[in-house]
This record gives C-alpha cells, sequence and structure tokens, in this order.
C-alpha cells in the first residue's frame, strides 16, 4: 500500500509543475541520403512482401513521418491552450525553423499566437520542402559525413530557441501594449515576443515573473541519419547544457534495419540513448510494423506526446542499456581504453602522434616505461 | 643546516660574566656545559622586558638562565638554537610532542597495535583478514597490510591522539570556534607563520605577563582569531549582551538585535583587540620593500595595477601610508568600521605583497626615454599596437568594416562561422585515401540519386497541399493505424512499457524475498573477489611476481569452486534461480580473470578494469 502522504506530496508537485507551459521543438531529421536509403528499402521490401501476400514491414518514409509528425504536432498543441511549439528541420548541414515563420507573424498579430492544425501542416511541409531544395541543388561537394543530418547543430538551435523563450519568461514576459519595436526586433522580429506574450496571457503573473521555468520545456529528436561521429563532442556539450537547464530531451530513431541481426544498418543512435539518458527524457526505436501503416502516428502519441510534468505517474518505456562508452575524439570511434589527455581530458584511442594534445596543444611526455606506476 | 661555533660575549650566567659559545654538540660557558640533546625547550624575554634574558629548560625540569648584553644577540641565539632543536628533531624517531607525519614508517610495536585496533575496529577487515591470510594463505600479513597503508596511518594517528586536531594546511578551517580545541606544536607553528603579530604577542607576553594556556585562551577568544571567520569573539558577545542588558535594565526599549549586533560587530573589527594592536605595530616596523628587485622595475609610463596604494594613494616621501587612520582614543563606531576595512584591505591587498614596484620618486628621477630592454611599448610614443591600431581604427570605419561579426574582409583572421563552416567545430581527420575515391564517386552519384527521389516526392505532398486545400485541415486516414493493428500496437507497447516500469521496484521487492542469509554471505563474497581480483590485476603489471601471482590465482579458484558449490546447492525454485543469477556476475569477473591469467597477457594500460558483457 503506498504511503498517502508520499503520494500526496507527488500529486501536489505534479500539479504545480504542470502549471507550467508547455514548451515542445520537434526536431525532424530530414536528410536525403537517411530518407532515400528508407525509400529504396522500403519499395524492395514491399514488393518482396506483396508477392508473398504479406503487409508492408518498414522502414518508413518521409511522407508517413511528415504525417505522423503533423498528427503529434496537432495533438502537443491541442493538450494545452497556452502550449508553445517549435519545429526545426535538419538535412546535411542545413537546419531550418520551419514552424513558426517569421513571414506570417502580422497574422497572428491580428488575433494571438495560437498555433494552428492547419499552419502547422503546411508549413511543416512546405518548409521540409525548402530545406531539401535548398539541399539538394547546393552543388558543393559533401563529405560521406556531411550527408548525415546534422542533429548536433539542431540540437543547438533547439537549445538556443528554448533559451531565448525562457530568458524572456524569466524577465516576466513583453507585453503586446509595449513599444512596437520589442516586436519587430530583427533576429526574430518578434516571433518570441508573441509567443511569450500569449502564452502567458492566462497564466499566473507571479509565474512569469519570479518562476525561473514558467515553461516546462522539452525537445523531441526524430533521427532516421546514422550518428556522426565527428559531432559526438557537440552534441553532448549541448545535452549537458540540456541538463543544465532542465530541458528534456526524447529521441526517437527510425532506423532502416529491418533485421536486428543486420550489421550494415544502425538498429539504435548511441547519441541518442546517452542525451535521453542524461536528461531524463524518453528515447524508443520503433521498428519493422511500428514504423508503417499509421503506427508511428500511434508510437510518438503514446510515447512522446505525454507532458514532461505528467511523465512521473506515466508507466513510458525505460532505456535499460546505454552504451556509456567514450568515443576517441579523433576518430570517433568506440573506446573501452583509451589515452587521456591529463589537462583537457580528451579521450584517444591511440596515442597522439605528435607531441601535443590535439584538442588542447598541452605537450605530451614522451612514454617512459620505467616511470609506470604498479596499481 | 650547518651552524658554525658562534661566540656571545659579555653573557651573565649565576652573577659571573663570560662567554657563551655555540657549538655543534652543545652550549658551553665557561666550564658549565650541556648539550642538545638535554635542552627541552628555550624561550626569551619579552621585548619590552629590560633586560635581554635567555632561558633554557633543561631535562629533569631544570633551566639555566643567560642574560645577553642586547637584544639583537638575543634574538640571534634565539634562531640558532632554535635550528638546533629543529635539526635534532628530525634525527629522532619518536619526537617528545609526538608530532605523527602520515606516511612516515611505524615502529614494530606500533604497527603491531594499529593492525590489532583497525581489525577489532572494522569487522569487514577482520574477515578478510581471517580469510586471506590465516584461513588460505593466499597473502602474507605484510602483503595484506601493504594495500591498506592508509588505514594504518590514520588508525595510528587516532591513537596518538593527533587525529582530530586537523592538518597544517586546513587548520584555519578545520580550528572550531567552540567546544574543546586541541592546539598541538603543529598547529602553533602554523598560526605563528601565518599571523606574526600572534608570533610577537607570544614572544613578549610569555611566559612572563602570561603563561601558556594564558596566552593562547586569550588567542582563541580574540576579535583576532573570530574576524577571518565571521563570527563574533566572547569579547564582542560579551559586549552585545551587556548593551542588551543596560538597556533593558534603564527601561529603554532595546533597539534591536540588528543594532547590537552591529555594535558588537563594531567592536569585532579589532581594534581593541592586542593582537590587531601588535600587528599595526608590525606593519610600522616593517621595512620597506626592495623595489629594485629583480623582475619588478617599471619604466616610466609603466604602472603595475597590483600596486594599488602607490598609485593611487602614494606618498612621495613616506611610502605607503593609511589615509585613515584608527583613532584609538575615539570609540565612534564609525572609525572602528573604518578600521576594520582597512585592516582587511591590508590583508587582502597587502602592501608588502602589492607593491611590486613604482617608487614614485626614483620613477620621477629617471629618464624617460630609460626603458627596460626591448619594451618598445614604454618607449616614449610606443605602445602603438597593431590591434590597438585596428580597433582605433573601427571609429572611422565604415558600417562594413566595422562589423565585428563577419570581421574586416581585409583580415583573414576571422571566419564566419556558420553551419556550412562545421569543421570549424572539430578536429576530425579527414581520411584521403586514394582507395576511397571511386567508393566516393559512387556515394555521390547515390546520394544525388536518393536526393532527388526524396525531393520530387515532398515536392508532390506540396502540390497536393496546394491543389486541395481541405488536405490542410483533415489528417489523411492513412495517418492512423487501422484498428486492428493499433490494438495489437498498443497491446505490446502497453506490455513493455509496464515491463520497464517494473525494473527498480520489482528488483527490490525480489530483493527482500531473497533470505538475509543469502544476501549477507553475498556482500562477503563480493569483498572477497574484489580484494582477489585488485591484487590480480596489480601482480599482473609487476615483474616477478610469479609466485604471489600464482597464490592469488589459486585463491580465486578455490573461491570460485566455494561460490558454484554454493550456487548449486541453490533449490530450483523462483528465489532459489534468481540466487543462482546473483552469483553470476562475480563468477563472470573471475572466468575474465583466468582467461587474462591463461592467455598471459600483461598488456594493456586497462590494469583492473574489466568489461563483463559485450555491447554490440
Amino acid at each position: 500500500m503506498s504511503n498517502p502522504l508520499k503520494s500526496k506530496r507527488t500529486k501536489n508537485s505534479t500539479i504545480q509543475k504542470a502549471n507550467r507551459n508547455s514548451l515542445a521543438v520537434i526536431v525532424l531529421d530530414a536528410s536525403p541520403l537517411a530518407w532515400g536509403e528508407h525509400d529504396v528499402k522500403r519499395k524492395a521490401l514491399d514488393r518482396a512482401r506483396q508477392a508473398a501476400g504479406k503487409s508492408s514491414m518498414g522502414p518508413a518514409i518521409l511522407e508517413e513521418v511528415l504525417q505522423s509528425v503533423v498528427a503529434l504536432c496537432n495533438c502537443v498543441v491541442s493538450l494545452e491552450r497556452s502550449s508553445a511549439l517549435i519545429i526545426l528541420a535538419v538535412a546535411n548541414n542545413e537546419c531550418a525553423t520551419v514552424f513558426p515563420r517569421k513571414d506570417q507573424l502580422a497574422q497572428w498579430m491580428v488575433g494571438s499566437y495560437t498555433p494552428n492544425t492547419q499552419h502547422i501542416s503546411e508549413l511543416l511541409i512546405t518548409g521540409v520542402a525548402e530545406l531539401l531544395t535548398r539541399v539538394v541543388t547546393n552543388d558543393k561537394p559533401l563529405d560521406p559525413d556531411s550527408r548525415q543530418a546534422a542533429m548536433a547543430a539542431a540540437f543547438s538551435s533547439a537549445l538556443c530557441l528554448l533559451n531565448r523563450m525562457m530568458v524572456v519568461a524569466r524577465a516576466g514576459g513583453i507585453s503586446a501594449l509595449q513599444q512596437p519595436h520589442y516586436l519587430e526586433r530583427a533576429e526574430d522580429e518578434g516571433v518570441v515576443a508573441m509567443m511569450e506574450t500569449s502564452g502567458n496571457r492566462n497564466n499566473n503573473s507571479s509565474l512569469n515573473a519570479n518562476s525561473k521555468s514558467a515553461w516546462s520545456p522539452r525537445i523531441l529528436l526524430i533521427q532516421a541519419s546514422e550518428d556522426r561521429a565527428r559531432d559526438y563532442n557537440a552534441f553532448m556539450n549541448c545535452a549537458f547544457a540540456a541538463k543544465k537547464e532542465n530541458i528534456t530531451v526524447d529521441g526517437c530513431f527510425l532506423t532502416a534495419s529491418t533485421n536486428p541481426k543486420d550489421a550494415t544498418t544502425s538498429s539504435s543512435s548511441r547519441f541518442l540513448e546517452q542525451v535521453c539518458d542524461l536528461t531524463g527524457g524518453v528515447y524508443s526505436a520503433p521498428s519493422g510494423m511500428a514504423q508503417v501503416g499509421g503506427a508511428l502516428t500511434q508510437v510518438l502519441l503514446s510515447v512522446f506526446l505525454a507532458p514532461v510534468p505528467c511523465r512521473a505517474i506515466l508507466n513510458l518505456p525505460a532505456l535499460n542499456k546505454v552504451d556509456f562508452r567514450a568515443r576517441c575524439f579523433e576518430t570517433g570511434a568506440t573506446v573501452d581504453q583509451a589515452y587521456v589527455c591529463n589537462l583537457c581530458l580528451s579521450i584517444f584511442r591511440n596515442r597522439p602522434s605528435g607531441s601535443y594534445c590535439p584538442t588542447c596543444q598541452a605537450k605530451i611526455a614522451a612514454a617512459d616505461p620505467s616511470r609506470r606506476k604498479s596499481i | 643546516m650547518q651552524v658554525d661555533e658562534k661566540r656571545y660575549s659579555q653573557v651573565i650566567f649565576q652573577k659571573q660574566s663570560g662567554e657563551l659559545v655555540l657549538t655543534e654538540t652543545g652550549l658551553q660557558f665557561g666550564t658549565w656545559q650541556i648539550s642538545w640533546t638535554q635542552l627541552v625547550k628555550h624561550q626569551v624575554s619579552p621585548a619590552s622586558y629590560p633586560k635581554a634574558l635567555l632561558k633554557l629548560v633543561l631535562q629533569g625540569e631544570t633551566n639555566a638562565t643567560f642574560q645577553l648584553s642586547n637584544r639583537t644577540d638575543l634574538e640571534q641565539i634565539r634562531k640558532e638554537i632554535s635550528i638546533h632543536l629543529q635539526q635534532r628533531s628530525k634525527k629522532r624517531p619518536h619526537s617528545e610532542v609526538a608530532i605523527v607525519t602520515y606516511g612516515a614508517p611505524l615502529d614494530a610495536t606500533a604497527t603491531a597495535v594499529t593492525r590489532a585496533s583497525l581489525l577489532a575496529a572494522h569487522p569487514s577487515l577482520r574477515q578478510q583478514h581471517a580469510y586471506l591470510v590465516q584461513e588460505t594463505c593466499t597473502l602474507t600479513e605484510d602483503e595484506f597490510w601493504e594495500t591498506h597503508q592508509h588505514l594504518l596511518q590514520e588508525e595510528h594517528a587516532r591513537i596518538s591522539g593527533l587525529a582530530q586536531a586537523g592538518r597544517s594546511s586546513f587548520m584555519q578551517s578545520r580550528l572550531p570556534t567552540s567546544g574543546r580545541i586541541t592546539l598541538g606544536v603543529e598547529e602553533m607553528r602554523q598560526i605563528f607563520i601565518m599571523y606574526p603579530a600572534v608570533h610577537k604577542a607570544y614572544e613578549e607576553k610569555v611566559p612572563l605577563e602570561l603563561s601558556d594556556e594564558q596566552f593562547w585562551r586569550k588567542y582563541l577568544e580574540s576579535e583576532y582569531f573570530h574576524r577571518d571567520r565571521g563570527r563574533l569573539g566572547t569579547v564582542a558577545r560579551n559586549h552585545a549582551n551587556g548593551e542588551e542588558t543596560n538597556n533593558n535594565k534603564n527601561g529603554k526599549k532595546p533597539s534591536g538585535p540588528s543594532m547590537e549586533e552591529q555594535d558588537a560587530r563594531a567592536a569585532a573589527v579589532g581594534t581593541d583587540d592586542f593582537f590587531s594592536r601588535y600587528a599595526q605595530k608590525l606593519q610600522q616596523e616593517q621595512k620597506p620593500l626592495d623595489h629594485t628587485k629583480v623582475g619588478r622595475r617599471l619604466a616610466t609610463g609603466q604602472f603595475d595595477l597590483a600596486s594599488t596604494l602607490e598609485t593611487e594613494r602614494g606618498h612621495l616621501l613616506q611610502g605607503p601610508k593609511d589615509n585613515h587612520p584608527s583613532n584609538v582614543h575615539d570609540d565612534e563606531k564609525g572609525a572602528r568600521v573604518i578600521a576594520k576595512y582597512n585592516r582587511h584591505w591590508a590583508m587582502v591587498l597587502h602592501p608588502d605583497d602589492a607593491v611590486a614596484g613604482a617608487d614614485l620618486l626614483n620613477v620621477a628621477r629617471q629618464s624617460p626615454l630609460q626603458v627596460l630592454p626591448d619594451d618598445e611599448d614604454a618607449k616614449w610614443g610606443g605602445g602603438v599596437h597593431r590591434e590597438m591600431q585596428r580597433l582605433v581604427g573601427f571609429a572611422e570605419a565604415t558600417e562594413e568594416e566595422a562589423n565585428h561579426a563577419d570581421g574586416r574582409k581585409a583580415d583573414d583572421a576571422y571566419e564566419p562561422l556558420s553551419l556550412k563552416n562545421v569543421e570549424a567545430y572539430y578536429s576530425f581527420k579527414q581520411s584521403g585515401n586514394n582507395t576511397t575515391t571511386e567508393t566516393s564517386e559512387e556515394a555521390n552519384e547515390r546520394y544525388k540519386v536518393f536526393a532527388n527521389t526524396i525531393l520530387g516526392n515532398v515536392n508532390a505532398l506540396v502540390q497536393e497541399l496546394v491543389a486541395d486545400e481541405t488536405k490542410l485541415t483533415e489528417l489523411p486516414p492513412t495517418c492512423f493505424p487501422p484498428p486492428k493493428l493499433g490494438r495489437e500496437l498498443l497491446s505490446a507497447l502497453t506490455k513493455k512499457m509496464a515491463a520497464d516500469a517494473r525494473t527498480d521496484s520489482a528488483s527490490l521487492a525480489m530483493v527482500e524475498q531473497l533470505p538475509s542469509e543469502f544476501r549477507e554471505k553475498l556482500q562477503i563474497y563480493f569483498r572477497r573477489c574484489s580484494e582477489l581480483l585488485r591484487h590480480f590485476f596489480a601482480l599482473r603489471q609487476m615483474k616477478n611476481s610469479g609466485e604471489k601471482l600464482a597464490r592469488i590465482v589459486l585463491g580465486m579458484e578455490t573461491f570460485y569452486r566455494e561460490l558454484d558449490t554454493m550456487r548449486k546447492s541453490f533449490p530450483h525454485t523462483d528465489a532459489g534461480n534468481m540466487m543462482q543469477k546473483m552469483c553470476l556476475p562475480l563468477m563472470d569477473q573471475l572466468d575474465w580473470a583466468f582467461k587474462l591469467h591463461r592467455e598471459g597477457s600483461g598488456v594493456g594500460g586497462g590494469g583492473g578494469f574489466v568489461t563483463v558483457e559485450e555491447i554490440y
């Protein structure tokens, strides 16, 4: 029998935290290479399965994912009147904010910033199309890693956006009755101000002025590409920043692999696992039938829809096995034993060839076996 | 440090005048001789005392008092005797004041006592010792205690009674401000080093005016001691309490604790404290710094930011001077507060340390052209730096050039950071092998095909939206799963989430069900296993450890068999199966160690870090 006092306390704190507005950022991986592979595999597998009279087993294609994300976004904004939603798309080395858009600010000025499901669908699809056009028409040659999505960069952008919102919230928000220039700032042309103003209209002013976190921020990273090994440091730095700001990061990895024993394709993203574990978020890597036929929508809604304050009382998928092994800062390979610079703590699989640490340029003394201490 | 023979003339001892000679073996005055070993301690008369007396306390509680001709000789002889006593204490195995140096080897008796005490106090250690040393003879007594050397040292220190007194470097924060305080010789020495004023006061007051105990009691109760800790000393507290009592007696409304505390804190500034007076005296007596020290010369036009007093409030002729001297005749609160801040300033930016140069009189005498070698900036008209010119140039720059974010176009020092230059963020080595050229071309082609396909698909979506606006408001039917799939998925998700949610609480519940005897045994086995593995991995790295390593491996094998026997004896019930599983990690660790031993691989820097399961 549970302790009634404890459950009451938990309930009270949950209610307290639930008073905060939901501020969600969804980062969608739209890299052509990853989705192209998904597309090719799907077509090949579907052909084979149709011939055998079976239904599709995935993997998901970009159009299906876009539909599912639209459904998820609609549900997120419908859950709370005063919630805020931002959608970022990332492809190769490009990252763009597809929702909300600066050029649509005028129509929000008439009423209030209330995420409109129609707008979400339209802006998401057109935004992704625009991003892909930009990426595809870019003639600059890309190395193999750059063809994967720069999730670290998108993560960093998301953190910046969230920070911007939270800083405004801590300062007490910006009233729409104030000087027009607040709404026309060059960096975001008042989008943040609009979102902040409307979002706080229905809340207690004490929350705005005094509460460090009038928002309940979270980020959902939807990734289809492989992890970029060289972005590990940046990714982890973003994770630490998110942890420090109490931003929950959820991860959804859409693998192209339908066979768990397939070694050519990753079935999970180690970066996302570590980030979700660090920030207390939820991680899910649906595969097979869980990605197709609308099942992905159900997975997204079941796992990622719940706001952060409610998660304490829900049963959500837990990360039981996380690969915490470090990666070599030079080659990105996972290491069990490595050389560590005693100044900057950089990890290297092999002893750096020069006499300086590649990260901090500290001088490395020559190896002297006679000085090796016994444990 | 070698001290040569020193002679002091016109010394009076027992009404006889003569010469006092300090040699390597001891002191000599006429026919009277005493060796350094007989000398316990020495004391000198206070500076205020008219005679310069040196008192030697000998073993057997006898004293010898010498009168020297002047104070200078007295100070000199005091220092020399101190050096001799220091040298003697270093040579002796045990100091008479029982100073324990951490890390110093203990003698046989102390070792035995300390070991016995440790074993009596720590049951887990006792069990380990019994198993490894007595029952299985895996380790010898010395080998076992070699790995617990730090415990021995700490226990010995505790037995010797010095563990609570704090070590020198943490003394200031560790000395309690209330209750029982134990001051050892080391603590006193550190206090004298950190607070020269206290040392001076000790020399002058002890033993003629105050006894040792009285002096230290006075110090610990003084404001001088408490001020650095932000607390009120006894005197200030009494002062505060006295004021409050007076107010109450007079029928006045007490002005509140804050006012009284302010008063007391003002008193806590310490101007009334005699240690503070010594501190002030010390400052006045100290000679001005030699400003011509190497590395501290400043040329004309240069400023030393550390020399706050000299450059801001310096006095050309008199050197550092406090512009707000404490007025000892005035008990005004303000004066005391000012004095407190001045003292704090002096402590933090001590003029002796802060003044690193800039004796303005000397600087003024020098020619403006006299600069340090190779110092172009200090020359008259010098200090024009390329960077400064660039920055100053922005005042007349165009809008384009003043854009610091993009940097100046002519200057390649800045590269605009954007996602397009992601390579600037990391130090990733690009592999430039020729063998990958063909693969990269194919990869490029593949990428182009994929990109065009995906772009086409997404553009088709956009066209559909443009053509049919109702699609913006309605989600397509394929967005959600068909009922059957939805139910199956929901069931699978629910089961998975429920299973995940059971992890912690279920484990705890399961563990509670296990017999306590098993849990205790498992703990013991875990400790034994850890100890054995620690020795195993340590010995692997060492040369000439064949015999010892063999004994350890034998011990591990015995332990493994014992654990296996226990595991097989469990019943085939849920609890029994669980207990069997719980023994597996220990056995896996030992398996891995056996494997390493069989392979004979002594390489690798891991040394003790064993991966139990491989993570793919």
